[in-house]
């Protein structure tokens, strides 16, 4: 009963039941920037990540994080 | 090492760039984009580095990426030890086979190259560096001036869709510096639902790493000035896997949320810090070779928001981070990017803050047993740190950009060690075609 009820929620999450926002296609020019973009100043992230990872004792969270070399 | 290059943000990249509304370029098919980077602690390490990357898709919506960057690294780098209020002399190995004779570090520190690989050490392997010994004076932080290292990295990644909402990808990456060799694995899937305006990544990715420490791996806890070792090379597993939430909440805003696991089996301990051993009346008797755990699991919850305002972006995110070594972290990041008309100027805080991990001491005492695990390595205290910065960015052309970064990055926490200072400098160039 439990599973079924859990597949009801997943399937009306997926099927955008109004529990998430809609946004149509012809609206995402403000979303299609790339500033708008996870991942698009990949450069600038990856640098301070490292910086971070070498200083810190945490690492991770909008990538993979941590390993790679010895300094933590 | 205080300062080395890794490239899981080569991984954190490939992550990223399968999680967005639209490819993050324009309709050009190529992108170029170089890089130069200053980073420099006051009275401490300098890094540059060059970075270079290439970016291709095609009409069917295929991607490859493919980045190479080299460092340069040197400067005085904390050996562990705690402040004395008498001179200290140590003794280190470098990673790389010694530098010119008789410098001075920024702290005034005296320091002398030996040129004798051979004498102290009942191991000799790959790893050997050169011994050197340097002399603190009192009340300084123990810095070890002897810290000089390159590296040289390159990743690639490859990634397409399997149909509409469906994209797979897959990447590798490779290091390698002088005490130290890297090499990775990764691959990803993201659903696009709603419309597209809700996506689901999952991640994983695996690392190899091997390190050679320069004289041979010391044997835990055994003294700067008798080292012994246990062997030339070392090796390091690490599996990571993420599940990433993307939703488009309005025409104007989008999050993210982030879980991510990072297991982590092998050679944890930094082969070149030491811990100082107290008699009782806290005079230094000695220092030993610091030992950590072989065994490190990291989990992490981030969630990242991006809004646009008044024709300017907000992009807010915020990461707890926990490990079964006891650390528990709060990382804020606020970026305000003003958009006016080609040119752009970005304002940027970060703020983080952790607790300690549970072996983590300043210093030893004589006069109790020794611990399993214990490491006197600053980042593993107790700190805070702080950064600040601008960004000013000028799309001249339809397809070229140029940008600066200029940011300071501040230190402080329980370790005297840990009051520290940097400056970070960085160049862009982009352009697509």
């Amino acid at each position: 009963m439990i599973r079924i009820i859990e597949m009801l929620l997943i399937g009306s999450i997926l099927q955008g039941c109004n529990l998430l926002p809609e946004v149509k296609p012809w609206q995402k020019q403000v979303l299609a920037k790339p500033e708008m973009t996870f991942g698009s100043n990949e450069l600038d992230d990856g640098f301070d990540d490292h910086i971070y990872f070498s200083k810190e004792a945490s690492s991770g969270g909008r990538g993979f994080g941590g390993g790679g070399c010895g300094c933590n | 090492m205080q300062l080395k290059k890794n490239k899981r943000w080569l991984l954190s990249r490939a992550v990223g760039s399968l999680l967005g509304f639209q490819s993050g370029t324009s309709d050009a098919e190529w992108q170029v984009e170089a890089a130069y980077r200053y980073y420099s602690e006051t009275d401490r390490v300098t890094a540059i580095e060059p970075v270079l990357q290439l970016h291709k898709v095609d009409d069917d919506g295929r991607k490859i990426d493919f980045t190479i960057a080299y460092d340069s690294l040197s400067g005085a780098s904390p050996n562990g030890a705690a402040v004395s209020e008498k001179p200290q002399t140590f003794t280190s190995t470098s990673g790389v086979g010694g530098s010119a004779a008789a410098v001075t570090s920024a702290s005034g520190a005296a320091y002398k190259d030996d040129d004798d690989d051979d004498e102290g050490y009942e191991y000799e392997g790959e790893g050997a560096g050169k011994t050197s010994e340097y002399t603190v004076n009192p009340g300084e932080v123990p810095l070890d001036p002897n810290f000089k290292d390159n590296r040289l990295s390159m990743s690639m990644n490859y990634s397409w869709p399997l149909n509409r909402n469906v994209t797979t990808s897959i990447g590798g990456s490779y290091s390698r510096e002088t005490d130290y060799r890297s090499i990775g694995v990764n691959g990803g899937v993201t659903i696009s639902l709603n419309q597209k305006n809700t996506q689901i990544g999952l991640f994983l990715g695996m690392e190899s790493d091997e390190i050679t420490p320069g004289g041979g791996t010391p044997q835990a806890f055994t003294t700067m000035n008798d080292k012994r070792v246990t062997g030339s090379t070392e090796n390091k597993n690490i599996v990571d896997g993420l599940v990433s939430f993307t939703q488009a909440l309005s025409q104007q805003a989008v999050m993210q949320l982030n879980y991510s696991m990072s297991i982590s089996d092998g050679y944890h301990t930094d082969p070149y810090k030491i811990i100082s051993l107290l008699d009782e009346q806290g005079d230094t008797q000695d220092y030993l070779y610091e030992n950590r755990p072989e065994k490190r699991t990291k989990q992490s919850i981030y969630g990242a928001l991006k809004y646009h305002l008044l024709g300017d972006t907000v992009d807010v995110s915020y990461r707890y981070m926990w490990d079964d070594w006891g650390v528990k972290s709060d990382t804020w990041d606020v970026k305000y990017r003003f958009n006016i008309d080609d040119v752009y100027i970005q304002p940027h805080f970060r703020h983080y803050s952790q607790e300690a991990t549970t072996f983590y001491v300043d210093s030893l005492s004589s006069t109790d047993d020794l611990p399993q695990f214990a490491s006197a390595d600053y980042r593993l205290s107790a700190l805070s740190s702080s950064t600040i910065g601008v960004k000013f960015g000028w799309m001249f052309d339809e397809n070229k950009e140029i940008s600066f970064r200029v940011e300071s990055y501040q230190q402080e926490g329980d370790s005297a060690a840990a009051d520290m200072k940097a400056i970070i400098l960085q160049i862009n160039y982009k352009v697509a075609f």
